[in-house]
Protein backbone atom coordinates (compact mmCIF):
# COMPACT_ATOMS: atom_id res chain seq x y z
CA UNK A 1 0.00 0.00 0.00
CA UNK A 2 2.94 2.12 1.03
CA UNK A 3 4.47 1.51 -2.62
CA UNK A 4 1.60 2.26 -4.05
CA UNK A 5 1.43 5.56 -2.39
CA UNK A 6 4.76 6.73 -3.43
CA UNK A 7 4.34 5.67 -7.02
CA UNK A 8 0.77 7.80 -7.27
CA UNK A 9 2.91 10.47 -5.46
CA UNK A 10 5.52 10.56 -7.92
CA UNK A 11 2.98 10.43 -10.86
CA UNK A 12 0.95 13.59 -9.23
CA UNK A 13 4.54 15.77 -8.75
CA UNK A 14 5.67 14.80 -12.27
CA UNK A 15 2.26 16.05 -13.47
CA UNK A 16 3.09 18.95 -11.15
CA UNK A 17 6.44 19.72 -12.00
CA UNK A 18 5.68 19.28 -16.11
CA UNK A 19 3.41 22.36 -15.78
CA UNK A 20 6.28 24.47 -14.61
CA UNK A 21 8.76 23.12 -16.37
CA UNK A 22 6.29 23.67 -19.83
CA UNK A 23 6.33 27.42 -18.37
CA UNK A 24 9.82 27.66 -17.83
CA UNK A 25 10.68 26.50 -21.42
CA UNK A 26 8.15 29.14 -22.51
CA UNK A 27 7.70 31.94 -19.87
CA UNK A 28 6.38 34.21 -22.42
CA UNK A 29 3.37 32.01 -23.94
CA UNK A 30 2.62 31.16 -19.83
CA UNK A 31 -0.93 32.14 -19.00
CA UNK A 32 0.05 33.73 -15.80
CA UNK A 33 2.09 36.55 -16.13
CA UNK A 34 3.64 36.80 -12.80
CA UNK A 35 5.06 33.41 -14.07
CA UNK A 36 7.18 35.54 -16.95
CA UNK A 37 9.40 37.31 -14.20
CA UNK A 38 9.51 34.88 -11.49
CA UNK A 39 9.31 30.55 -13.84
CA UNK A 40 12.80 29.35 -12.50
CA UNK A 41 12.10 30.48 -8.48
CA UNK A 42 8.54 29.02 -8.72
CA UNK A 43 10.53 25.57 -10.34
CA UNK A 44 13.01 25.58 -7.42
CA UNK A 45 10.06 26.11 -4.98
CA UNK A 46 7.91 23.35 -6.87
CA UNK A 47 11.15 21.09 -6.64
CA UNK A 48 10.85 21.54 -2.68
CA UNK A 49 7.79 21.15 -2.25
CA UNK A 50 7.89 18.12 -4.37
CA UNK A 51 10.49 16.69 -2.26
CA UNK A 52 8.69 17.76 0.97
CA UNK A 53 5.24 16.10 0.10
CA UNK A 54 6.92 12.69 -1.39
CA UNK A 55 9.13 12.77 2.48
CA UNK A 56 5.89 13.22 4.25
CA UNK A 57 4.90 9.82 2.43
CA UNK A 58 7.64 7.89 3.35
CA UNK A 59 9.77 7.23 6.38
CA UNK A 60 13.24 6.26 4.39
CA UNK A 61 15.07 9.17 3.07
CA UNK A 62 17.10 7.67 0.45
CA UNK A 63 13.44 6.46 -0.54
CA UNK A 64 11.62 10.07 -0.50
CA UNK A 65 15.01 11.50 -2.62
CA UNK A 66 14.76 8.56 -5.24
CA UNK A 67 10.67 8.87 -5.50
CA UNK A 68 11.94 13.34 -5.75
CA UNK A 69 14.18 12.58 -8.57
CA UNK A 70 11.94 10.38 -10.30
CA UNK A 71 9.29 12.74 -10.23
CA UNK A 72 11.46 15.65 -12.06
CA UNK A 73 12.34 12.75 -14.44
CA UNK A 74 8.98 12.41 -14.92
CA UNK A 75 7.90 16.14 -15.42
CA UNK A 76 11.24 16.96 -17.85
CA UNK A 77 9.95 13.76 -20.09
CA UNK A 78 6.28 15.21 -20.18
CA UNK A 79 7.29 18.88 -20.59
CA UNK A 80 9.59 16.91 -23.46
CA UNK A 81 6.76 15.56 -25.02
CA UNK A 82 5.30 19.31 -24.90
CA UNK A 83 7.95 20.41 -26.94
CA UNK A 84 7.68 18.20 -29.29
CA UNK A 85 3.69 18.18 -29.29
CA UNK A 86 4.34 20.97 -33.03
CA UNK A 87 6.46 18.51 -34.95
CA UNK A 88 4.23 15.50 -33.72
CA UNK A 89 0.97 17.04 -34.63
CA UNK A 90 2.50 17.76 -38.18
CA UNK A 91 2.38 21.80 -37.40
CA UNK A 92 6.05 22.35 -37.97
CA UNK A 93 7.43 23.96 -40.86
CA UNK A 94 11.04 25.94 -41.79
CA UNK A 95 11.13 27.60 -38.69
CA UNK A 96 12.88 25.88 -35.58
CA UNK A 97 10.75 26.16 -32.60
CA UNK A 98 12.95 24.58 -30.18
CA UNK A 99 16.39 25.38 -29.27
CA UNK A 100 19.02 23.26 -28.50
CA UNK A 101 19.88 25.52 -25.60
CA UNK A 102 16.16 25.10 -23.84
CA UNK A 103 16.66 21.24 -23.87
CA UNK A 104 20.06 21.66 -22.46
CA UNK A 105 18.72 24.38 -19.70
CA UNK A 106 16.22 21.76 -19.34
CA UNK A 107 18.67 18.79 -18.49
CA UNK A 108 20.75 21.26 -16.30
CA UNK A 109 17.83 21.95 -14.33
CA UNK A 110 16.78 18.55 -13.92
CA UNK A 111 20.42 18.01 -12.18
CA UNK A 112 20.00 20.84 -9.89
CA UNK A 113 16.38 20.64 -8.83
CA UNK A 114 17.30 16.96 -7.29
CA UNK A 115 19.41 18.33 -4.52
CA UNK A 116 16.67 20.72 -3.89
CA UNK A 117 14.05 18.39 -3.65
CA UNK A 118 16.18 15.84 -1.16
CA UNK A 119 16.44 19.10 1.07
CA UNK A 120 12.68 19.24 0.88
CA UNK A 121 12.38 15.68 1.62
CA UNK A 122 14.55 15.76 4.32
CA UNK A 123 12.27 18.26 5.56
CA UNK A 124 9.23 16.43 4.90
CA UNK A 125 10.71 12.94 6.71
CA UNK A 126 11.11 14.71 9.89
CA UNK A 127 7.79 16.66 9.58
CA UNK A 128 6.40 12.73 9.14
CA UNK A 129 8.26 11.88 12.05
CA UNK A 130 7.35 14.97 14.48
CA UNK A 131 10.98 15.56 14.60
CA UNK A 132 10.38 19.31 14.03
CA UNK B 1 2.41 9.06 15.41
CA UNK B 2 0.57 6.01 15.41
CA UNK B 3 -0.24 4.03 12.05
CA UNK B 4 -3.88 5.23 11.78
CA UNK B 5 -2.09 8.71 12.31
CA UNK B 6 0.19 8.36 9.02
CA UNK B 7 -2.86 6.73 7.03
CA UNK B 8 -4.23 9.87 7.78
CA UNK B 9 -1.58 12.33 6.98
CA UNK B 10 -0.58 10.14 3.96
CA UNK B 11 -4.21 10.86 2.75
CA UNK B 12 -3.92 14.49 3.10
CA UNK B 13 -1.07 14.32 1.33
CA UNK B 14 -2.12 12.94 -1.55
CA UNK B 15 -5.04 15.60 -1.62
CA UNK B 16 -2.74 18.04 -2.15
CA UNK B 17 -0.88 16.18 -4.41
CA UNK B 18 -3.65 15.71 -6.27
CA UNK B 19 -4.91 19.18 -6.56
CA UNK B 20 -1.24 20.43 -7.49
CA UNK B 21 -1.40 17.46 -10.42
CA UNK B 22 -4.73 19.20 -11.61
CA UNK B 23 -2.96 23.25 -11.39
CA UNK B 24 0.01 21.21 -13.23
CA UNK B 25 -1.91 20.27 -16.05
CA UNK B 26 -4.25 23.92 -16.26
CA UNK B 27 -0.98 25.40 -16.67
CA UNK B 28 0.72 22.96 -19.31
CA UNK B 29 -2.92 22.75 -21.42
CA UNK B 30 -2.63 26.62 -20.91
CA UNK B 31 0.95 26.78 -22.32
CA UNK B 32 0.82 24.33 -24.70
CA UNK B 33 -2.34 25.75 -26.58
CA UNK B 34 -0.15 29.41 -26.47
CA UNK B 35 2.82 26.89 -27.87
CA UNK B 36 0.55 25.03 -30.69
CA UNK B 37 -0.98 28.54 -31.61
CA UNK B 38 2.67 29.89 -32.10
CA UNK B 39 3.60 27.19 -33.78
CA UNK B 40 0.65 27.29 -36.42
CA UNK B 41 1.81 30.78 -37.50
CA UNK B 42 5.40 30.03 -37.69
CA UNK B 43 4.20 26.89 -39.81
CA UNK B 44 2.91 29.61 -42.19
CA UNK B 45 6.51 31.09 -42.97
CA UNK B 46 7.98 30.06 -45.85
CA UNK B 47 11.32 30.78 -47.90
CA UNK B 48 11.52 30.06 -51.06
CA UNK B 49 14.91 30.14 -53.33
CA UNK B 50 13.03 31.13 -57.14
CA UNK B 51 16.23 31.81 -58.88
CA UNK B 52 19.90 32.03 -59.39
CA UNK B 53 21.66 34.33 -61.32
CA UNK B 54 25.94 34.64 -62.18
CA UNK B 55 26.12 38.64 -63.46
CA UNK B 56 29.96 38.94 -64.88
CA UNK B 57 31.43 42.08 -63.80
CA UNK B 58 34.94 42.57 -65.29
CA UNK B 59 37.12 39.76 -64.42
CA UNK B 60 34.95 38.86 -61.77
CA UNK B 61 31.07 37.26 -61.11
CA UNK B 62 28.43 38.35 -58.92
CA UNK B 63 25.71 35.55 -57.90
CA UNK B 64 22.25 37.37 -57.52
CA UNK B 65 19.24 34.77 -55.47
CA UNK B 66 15.79 35.55 -55.53
CA UNK B 67 14.40 34.72 -52.55
CA UNK B 68 10.81 34.91 -51.16
CA UNK B 69 9.70 35.03 -47.50
CA UNK B 70 5.70 34.47 -47.34
CA UNK B 71 4.04 34.88 -44.28
CA UNK B 72 0.94 33.05 -44.62
CA UNK B 73 0.17 33.55 -40.66
CA UNK B 74 -1.89 36.25 -38.93
CA UNK B 75 1.37 37.15 -37.00
CA UNK B 76 3.72 39.81 -37.75
CA UNK B 77 7.10 38.02 -38.80
CA UNK B 78 10.24 40.97 -38.93
CA UNK B 79 13.35 39.19 -40.21
CA UNK B 80 16.24 40.90 -38.59
CA UNK B 81 19.16 38.63 -39.66
CA UNK B 82 19.81 36.34 -43.35
CA UNK B 83 22.88 34.11 -44.38
CA UNK B 84 22.69 32.66 -47.77
CA UNK B 85 25.71 30.11 -48.48
CA UNK B 86 26.15 29.27 -52.19
CA UNK B 87 28.01 25.30 -53.83
CA UNK B 88 28.02 24.97 -57.11
CA UNK B 89 28.41 21.04 -58.23
CA UNK B 90 28.73 20.24 -54.97
CA UNK B 91 31.75 22.52 -53.78
CA UNK B 92 31.46 25.33 -51.88
CA UNK B 93 31.41 29.25 -53.37
CA UNK B 94 30.93 31.26 -50.98
CA UNK B 95 28.52 32.81 -48.10
CA UNK B 96 27.05 35.99 -46.49
CA UNK B 97 25.56 37.18 -43.92
CA UNK B 98 23.01 39.85 -43.90
CA UNK B 99 22.34 41.90 -40.86
CA UNK B 100 18.87 44.02 -40.47
CA UNK B 101 19.12 44.41 -36.31
CA UNK B 102 18.56 47.95 -37.21
CA UNK B 103 15.98 47.68 -39.66
CA UNK B 104 14.21 44.49 -39.12
CA UNK B 105 12.60 43.18 -42.88
CA UNK B 106 9.30 43.68 -42.19
CA UNK B 107 6.73 41.04 -42.75
CA UNK B 108 2.92 41.43 -42.13
CA UNK B 109 0.62 38.76 -41.69
CA UNK B 110 -0.54 37.15 -45.42
CA UNK B 111 2.31 39.32 -47.05
CA UNK B 112 4.89 38.08 -49.62
CA UNK B 113 8.44 40.11 -49.85
CA UNK B 114 11.07 39.33 -52.92
CA UNK B 115 14.45 39.77 -51.84
CA UNK B 116 17.76 39.59 -54.21
CA UNK B 117 20.82 38.49 -52.02
CA UNK B 118 24.27 39.23 -53.64
CA UNK B 119 27.10 37.87 -53.26
CA UNK B 120 30.02 38.13 -55.02
CA UNK B 121 32.50 35.86 -55.75
CA UNK B 122 35.86 35.74 -54.52
CA UNK B 123 38.71 35.44 -57.15
CA UNK B 124 40.20 32.21 -55.74
CA UNK B 125 36.63 30.97 -56.86
CA UNK B 126 36.36 32.33 -60.39
CA UNK B 127 37.32 29.35 -62.53
CA UNK B 128 34.82 27.29 -60.49
CA UNK B 129 31.92 29.10 -61.24
CA UNK B 130 32.98 29.85 -64.63
CA UNK B 131 32.91 25.72 -65.25
CA UNK B 132 30.23 25.15 -63.47
CA UNK B 133 28.12 21.83 -65.00
CA UNK B 134 25.39 20.93 -62.99
CA UNK B 135 23.47 23.45 -60.46
CA UNK B 136 23.35 25.49 -57.58
CA UNK B 137 23.26 24.45 -54.09
CA UNK B 138 21.55 27.31 -51.88
CA UNK B 139 21.35 27.44 -48.12
CA UNK B 140 19.38 30.38 -46.86
CA UNK B 141 19.12 30.64 -43.10
CA UNK B 142 18.16 33.42 -40.93
CA UNK B 143 16.61 34.99 -37.64
CA UNK B 144 12.91 35.88 -37.14
CA UNK B 145 11.85 37.82 -34.35
CA UNK B 146 8.61 35.92 -32.86
CA UNK B 147 5.85 37.74 -30.78
CA UNK B 148 5.91 36.32 -27.37
CA UNK B 149 8.48 33.31 -28.56
CA UNK B 150 11.14 35.92 -29.38
CA UNK B 151 14.31 35.19 -31.86
CA UNK B 152 13.64 31.89 -34.14
CA UNK B 153 16.04 30.30 -36.67
CA UNK B 154 14.25 29.19 -39.98
CA UNK B 155 16.58 27.13 -42.56
CA UNK B 156 15.88 26.17 -46.22
CA UNK B 157 18.11 24.38 -48.92
CA UNK B 158 16.89 24.57 -53.01
CA UNK B 159 19.09 23.17 -55.66
CA UNK B 160 18.72 24.97 -59.03
CA UNK B 161 20.24 23.54 -62.12
CA UNK B 162 22.59 25.49 -63.81
CA UNK B 163 20.56 26.11 -67.25
CA UNK B 164 17.59 28.00 -65.39
CA UNK B 165 20.14 29.69 -63.24
CA UNK B 166 23.18 31.32 -65.55
CA UNK B 167 20.84 33.13 -67.69
CA UNK B 168 21.81 36.35 -67.37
Amino acid sequence: MSRKRIVAGVILMGIFMCGLFTCQAFPLLSPIEAAQDYITALVFAGALITGFLLGMLTSSIAGGIFAGFFSIMLGLVLAGFMMTLPALLGVSGQLGMLSGAAVGRALILGAILTPIAAVGTFIGVLARNRII
Amino acid sequence: MNSRGHARGDRIVLIIMVVLAVCGVALTWATAKNYLGAATAAAGFQTTVSGVTLRQEGSGYTIEINVSFENLSEWDLPITAVRSIVYLDGQYIWGRNYEWWARPLELPGGSKREVVLEIDVPDTKTELVAGGKEAWSIRISGLLDMPRLGTKVFVTNAVVPLDRGNEA
